[in-house]
């Protein structure tokens, strides 16, 4: 509770960013509006802020590369907070752009011609590479960065999921983080999962990727299809909710749950033979 | 639950059945609250589980409402044998995506505090490991010089255990006056101590039919489970983040990378053995080449790094721990992923226990290095 108290005077756009009131700001705009044609507006309106990713480093790298993942979901509702936002949804930049495209790398580009538009963004953030793949092309272009030559990556680093509760129809991420030990280096791949949708697995790639995305399922709810044990891992099998998704409250205790594991139960034999044999002993 | 007699031979004599035993999470040998499901058939694993999860408080969710100062106390808290460690991964990525140059001489700093870090968390497990197989000695003994480390990082940074060693931008304090000398009396020691160790050990009969040939794990499964640390350099791949992509300042330091070649316990034993040794020579070289200057960069009093992410590892004693942080320009962090070198590497106990005995699974947790801070976060 205090911590959600003192959030609000820190950062309040943070606030409606990490998506704590999506909802509220929505229904705040289209409440005195009314009418379809109203929605549909705000929701164009929205549209655009939601993809500038992408576009937006293709046509202007100078202005909107700035755009990265985070971008977007921050653009959304304060485009929605401020009536003026219009076209320029990517908020003043803080600092340096540190996202480009990626040029005149053998392996992406061979990656870029195999897959063609299943690719849907090559970036490099601090010189880390990035890869965005659709989920169709997932576990192919994972098997082809396992088996090809040039690519190598033997190992996978680690798996993770962020969850984005304002882009529409993408709320999560799974990122991947590959490591080629022949050639030292390492490459990101991501892809866009709709709220409800399973995300293809890769264990039969990598073994190690296993309780990773058991991890996954446990914290943000996302299936993997093709798991060999897709069990909760770090959370008891019957706790309700996924706590890293962005509407999960911190600090909340589920009084049921804990009711259900943690009441004091009667002993079910007499606890007065252990006072007469305790007695009895002394 | 007196058996009738043997009258058919051998098969009602001996029960053929499976039998599921149950190890843990109170159990001396699993190194805090981890419970292991065993499948036996006979004394033989047939089967494994592992429940995790009884330490787990959400730091990555609590990251998400924290400002990226705040946060690092937590990482203390994951490894909790190895919190400077844990500390240097988590400032260098704040580091690098807030792009700050950290003076040299807190980089050299950093280093020394790291080394001495994976020393003391290397006998904290020489000492438990042995203890799990049967060697009480060598615990008393590694207890002993840990306990020099631990007094230097009191006296340097306030706390023994959770020590907050590390600030974004470099070091809170500089040194203590001692410094140098309390570290380089700690260096003149310790190859005498480590050579008692080795005198215990390395030929010891008991030792050696206890570690040799069990958990093999070859090049090929080692790298495909993503164990890393010293558990992958027993199975002979030459992979360590320090020298891979170098971090911090180690580009300027010499030493060696030893590994194994059969990638069983005796070989993870020695491989750490040895790293004892590197860690040793890497601290004499930094110890030499400290610069004066100040130890801290000039970070901006509210931390609010720009829009991106960014991916930053390094070489804890435990293997690549690594931090995945989103940030969206605001002072919290978006997301922070933790990559928990334990939690992933106790992933391949499975693999390494099947075929061996009840006892040998002790030996194999033992040799894993796994701090159940860290597993369940």
């Amino acid at each position: 509770m205090t911590d959600e108290v003192n959030d609000k005077p820190a950062g309040e756009d943070a606030d409606l960013a990490r998506g704590k009131e999506p909802e509220k700001a929505d229904s705040h705009t289209q409440l005195p509006a009314g009418s379809p044609v109203a929605e549909d507006q705000s929701r164009v309106e929205a549209a655009p802020s939601e993809i500038t990713s992408s576009p937006g480093e293709a046509t202007g790298p100078s202005t909107g590369a700035a755009g990265d993942k985070p971008a977007p979901p921050k653009a959304a509702p304060r485009a929605d907070l401020k009536p003026v936002a219009g076209e320029k949804a990517v908020p003043a930049k803080k600092g340096p752009v540190i996202t480009q495209e990626i040029s005149g790398d053998s392996l992406i580009d061979r990656i870029k011609e195999h897959f063609g538009d299943a690719i849907t963004e090559a970036v490099a953030t601090l010189s880390q590479q990035i890869l965005r793949v659709k989920p169709e092309s997932y576990v192919e272009l994972c098997r082809f960065l396992h088996d090809d030559e040039e690519a190598d990556f033997k190992m996978c680093t680690d798996l993770t999921a962020i969850h984005w509760p304002d882009r529409k129809s993408e709320e999560f991420d799974v990122v991947l983080f590959l490591y080629s030990l022949t050639h030292n280096r390492r490459l990101r791949v991501k892809i866009s999962l709709a709220d409800g949708a399973d995300s293809p697995s890769v264990t039969t790639i990598w073994a190690g990727a296993n309780w990773m995305e058991r991890e996954i399922y446990d914290m943000f709810g996302i299936k993997f299809e093709g798991h060999p044990d897709l069990r909760r891992i770090l959370l008891p099998p019957d706790w309700p909710g996924h706590p890293l998704r962005k509407e999960y409250p911190i600090g909340y205790q589920d009084n049921e749950w804990t009711d259900k594991h943690l009441q004091y139960r009667e002993l079910d034999y007499d606890t007065s033979l252990i006072d007469v044999k305790y007695a009895e002993r002394r | 639950m007196q058996e009738q007699p043997a009258t058919t031979g051998q098969d009602t004599l001996f029960d053929s059945e499976e039998m599921v035993l149950n190890m843990g999470p109170q159990h001396p040998s699993t190194h805090g609250v981890l419970r292991v499901i065993l499948r036996l058939d006979g004394e033989t694993v047939v089967g494994l589980d592992c429940d995790i999860g009884y330490l787990h408080r959400g730091v990555e969710k609590i990251a998400e409402h924290d400002t990226y100062a705040m946060i690092t106390p937590y990482w203390d808290r994951l490894d909790y044998v190895a919190a400077v460690s844990n500390d240097l991964c988590y400032v260098e990525g704040v580091e690098k995506l807030l792009q700050v140059e950290v003076p040299k001489r807190a980089e050299y700093l950093r280093v020394i505090l790291t080394e001495l870090q994976r020393i003391a968390s290397h006998l904290l497990w020489l000492g438990t490991h042995a203890l799990d197989i049967g060697a009480v000695t060598v615990l008393l003994y590694a207890f002993r010089e840990r306990e020099e480390i631990l007094k230097i990082f009191e006296d340097f940074i306030g706390a023994r255990l959770t020590a907050h060693a590390f600030r974004i931008g470099g070091l809170w304090w500089d040194v203590f006056p001692e410094f140098d000398k309390r570290v380089r009396d700690f260096l003149k020691i310790l190859p005498g101590r480590i050579e008692e160790y080795e005198t215990l050990l390395n030929a010891n009969r008991i030792w050696l039919q206890r570690t040799v040939g069990i958990g093999i794990l070859p090049a090929e499964e080692a790298i495909n489970l993503s164990l890393t640390g010293p558990g992958l350099r027993g199975s002979g791949v030459k992979y360590d983040v320090r020298k891979a992509q170098p971090y911090s300042a180690y580009s300027d330091f010499n030493f060696e990378i030893p590994i194994g070649e059969n990638g069983d316990t005796y070989d993870r034993y020695l491989c750490r053995m040895e790293e004892i040794k590197q860690s040793a020579l890497i601290i004499e070289q930094a110890l030499d080449g400290v610069p004066e200057g100040p130890v801290m960069a000039k970070v901006p009093k509210v931390i609010k790094p720009p829009a991106g992410e960014i991916y930053h590892s390094i070489e804890a004693p435990k293997g690549e721990i690594g931090v995945y942080l989103v940030s969206d320009g605001t002072g919290k962090p978006y997301r922070m992923r933790i990559r928990p070198p334990s939690y992933i590497n106790l992933q391949s106990l499975k693999r390494m226990s099947i075929g061996h005995l009840v006892a040998d699974v002790v030996a194999l947790i033992g040799t894993l290095d796994i701090v159940l801070g860290e597993v369940d976060r």
